[in-house]
């Protein structure tokens, strides 16, 4: 398998500001972005808590689409116009590949709701895809990707392919999801919400908190001098056993573990950080410091981004590998926001506190999602072939 | 660069009927289509326990992978993977979500189980062990034919070794009004269409392993097979009156099924032995 897609650009935009070199400062400073439900009702579900768009950023990103757009969006499109930006101007076609879980839900809230009119559609997330492309004028092939909470990870793995097709050059990968009453009152009813910001693999950790935002990766095979980060590899894997619950024993992500490392070619000693999908429940940090452990030892440090950030569901792969470019640049492993005390069974080194790295040329980054989706992707630094 | 595999095995399930590569099956006249009810005929169990619990897209795309690894002759693997091409995804479950919201007992937690587009996907490995990657992709209705060139490039690239690729939809009458005006009417609204693609080289002797050769070669020309808008499951149902023999009219003989995109065409060849 041809390896080494090359990102030119990211972007994100989270509940700890705008443009990833905010929101990577911010969880420098160990700031959490899960807050007081701002725009929904306290009292009415499981949690009062989630990692929202502060006012001042919802104020930009929605004065940058048109009026009555969905939120997801304004928000996709936000951060792609900022990633496209970066690399002005782009010789050849730029595709199009979109992550997300429920894309435009609010908006399908307020039409089944009795609201009238067409509206957009932006709950199909086809349809908000095209839409982007079509603001953007992208040329390229576009497409979307909704595998879940994994869906931003294989929506760059599918991004690959395309760069393989040669049917365009460059490839923008837009993750976007956002906190909806919707998915505030399925994961309240699924019991799977904590009452305080999350804690992954925390001893006490007992939910996820969710998130919004977007991210945004360019991805392309042509090295050129504004590379940041190159990936490397990558493999999914099916669990194949429950469409909510992971698998007790993390063999599906085992497998996608040893597969992207053995089709990229490297070693698990060759990793210095893996970037965990970490939610703060107990089955999920459980079943993934189980594949960690049985892949890596216990040598490879491991850290969660949920606990500043929220878990922002299909946006999560793209947000936190645009996080994990930055680690990789400044060698910095950030620390799992919210652990005090280890609570898992497998013996892995979850970071505590930030760690300045003598060495970070590879990071592995995990997303898991409901329907058993394992997703793997690794990324390297630029002078790393 | 030309890529190849092959088709050996395909199932549908729509209102003209049900079947594979072989057999077309007709509904009763006046029967309702449901695919609870051929679930009875198709499992050995009796049938399987989780069926009557699954969504309806999941239950056409479970009927239809059913009759399209019959012919699947050694048992799934980690390198079996499932692609599902869906236009409305899980808006019949978001709906059903949305009402038990405001209903007196509150939110369902069975049905926020059904509302991401990959839950049919999902059901899907879970019957049939299919542990390799799994992948979901919403599409509009007018581009048919990248669940399949999606499945060739997977066992191309050899992320897969046989990957089942599905077309599916299951579209309430009430959920009509939520889609794009240019997703509306046309085909059916309940539908899927599964065609199962093998990697490696294709047979090139008269004894085929499978039913159809398949291959993508570059165009150096913008062409498109189909001018229209259509549903998902236009071009899928064609493929599969294709592989059973005949073409969209009826008319036999017919060794070449194409479908063209901007940059590319997708060719399938009827293997040797069954052409007829």
């Amino acid at each position: 398998m041809a390896r080494g897609y090359n990102i030119w650009a990211v972007d994100a935009i989270t509940a700890l500001g705008e443009g990833v070199e905010e929101t990577w400062r911010r969880m420098l400073n160990m700031e959490c972005g899960i807050r007081p439900l701002r725009r929904f009702a306290q009292g009415r579900y499981q949690t009062d808590v989630a990692a929202e768009i502060a006012p001042d950023i919802e104020e930009a990103v929605r004065a940058g689409a048109f009026v009555g757009s969905s939120r997801a969006y304004a928000l996709a499109l936000r951060t792609a116009r900022r990633t496209l930006r970066q690399a002005d101007p782009r010789p050849g076609r730029t595709g199009l590949v979109l992550a997300t879980t429920k894309a435009g839900v609010d908006e399908l809230e307020q039409r089944a709701g009795g609201a009238g009119g067409e509206g957009r559609c932006h709950y199909l997330p086809s349809v908000l895809a095209s839409d982007l492309a079509t603001e953007l004028h992208l040329d390229g092939p576009v497409s979307a990707v909704s595998n879940a909470c994994a869906s931003g990870s294989i929506a760059v793995m599918e991004a690959a392919r395309t760069l393989d097709s040669a049917q365009c050059d460059h490839v923008l990968v837009v993750g976007v999801d956002i906190v909806s009453d919707f998915v505030l009152a399925g994961f309240s009813c699924l019991k799977a919400l904590s009452p305080l910001p999350c804690r992954p693999f925390d001893k006490s950790r007992n939910g996820l908190s969710l998130g919004e935002g977007a991210g945004a990766i360019l991805l392309t095979k042509d090295r050129g001098p504004q590379a940041l980060a190159v990936v490397r590899g990558w493999a999914a894997t099916n669990d194949a056993t429950h469409i909510t619950a992971p698998s007790r024993t993390g063999s599906g992500l085992t497998a996608a573990l040893v597969h992207a490392l053995n089709l990229s070619g490297f070693a698990p000693g060759d990793i210095d950080y893996i970037n965990a999908h970490g939610t703060g429940t107990v089955f999920n940090d459980e079943m993934e410091a189980r594949a960690i452990h049985s892949t890596f030892g216990s040598d490879v440090p491991v850290s969660s981004m949920k606990g500043y950030l929220g878990h922002t569901l299909g946006a999560a792969g793209v947000i936190e590998m645009s996080l994990c470019v930055m680690a990789l640049r400044d060698r910095i492993i950030p620390a799992s926001l919210g652990l005090q005390d280890l609570g898992i069974s497998s013996h892995i080194r979850v970071a505590v506190r930030h760690q300045q790295a003598s060495r970070m040329d590879h990071i592995v980054s995990i997303k898991c999602g409901f329907g058993g989706m394992n997703a793997v992707v690794i990324l390297g630094g630029v002078g790393h072939d | 660069m030309t890529e190849s595999a092959r088709i050996t095995g395909c199932g549908f399930i729509d209102p003209t009927g049900w079947g594979d590569h072989l057999v077309q099956n007709t509904w009763p006249a006046g029967a309702t289509v449901c695919p609870d009810r051929l679930a009875w005929r198709l499992f050995s169990e009796s049938p399987f326990d989780r069926f009557g619990r699954l969504d309806m897209v999941s239950q056409y795309a479970v009927v239809a992978a059913e009759m399209s690894l019959r012919s699947r002759t050694d048992t799934s693997d980690d390198e079996e993977t499932a692609i599902v091409l869906t236009t409305a995804g899980s808006l019949a479950a978001d709906l059903e979500f949305l009402a038990s919201m405001g209903a007196p007992g509150g939110a369902s937690p069975t049905a926020f189980s059904y509302t991401l587009p990959s839950t049919a996907i999902a059901e899907v490995a879970i019957r049939y062990h299919m542990k390799g990657p799994s992948l979901c992709l919403p599409k509009p209705p007018h581009l048919p034919e990248i669940g399949l060139r999606e499945g060739l490039r997977l066992v191309c690239r050899q992320e897969a070794r046989r990957c089942l690729c599905l077309v599916a939809d299951a579209i309430p009458t009430c959920a009509m009004p939520l889609l794009p005006a240019d997703h509306r009417g046309g085909l059916a609204d309940h539908y899927a269409y599964a065609f199962l693609i093998e990697g490696g080289s294709p047979p090139r002797t008269a004894v085929s392993t499978g039913i159809a050769d398949m291959r993508v070669e570059a165009r150096q020309q913008v062409i498109r097979a189909e001018t229209s808008p259509h549903r998902a499951g236009g071009v899928a149902s064609q493929l599969c009156r294709f592989l059973r023999g005949a073409d969209s009219h009826g008319q036999r003989g017919i060794e070449s099924f194409e479908v063209s995109s901007t940059r590319e065409v997708l060719i399938i060849t009827k293997a040797a032995d069954t052409i007829s």
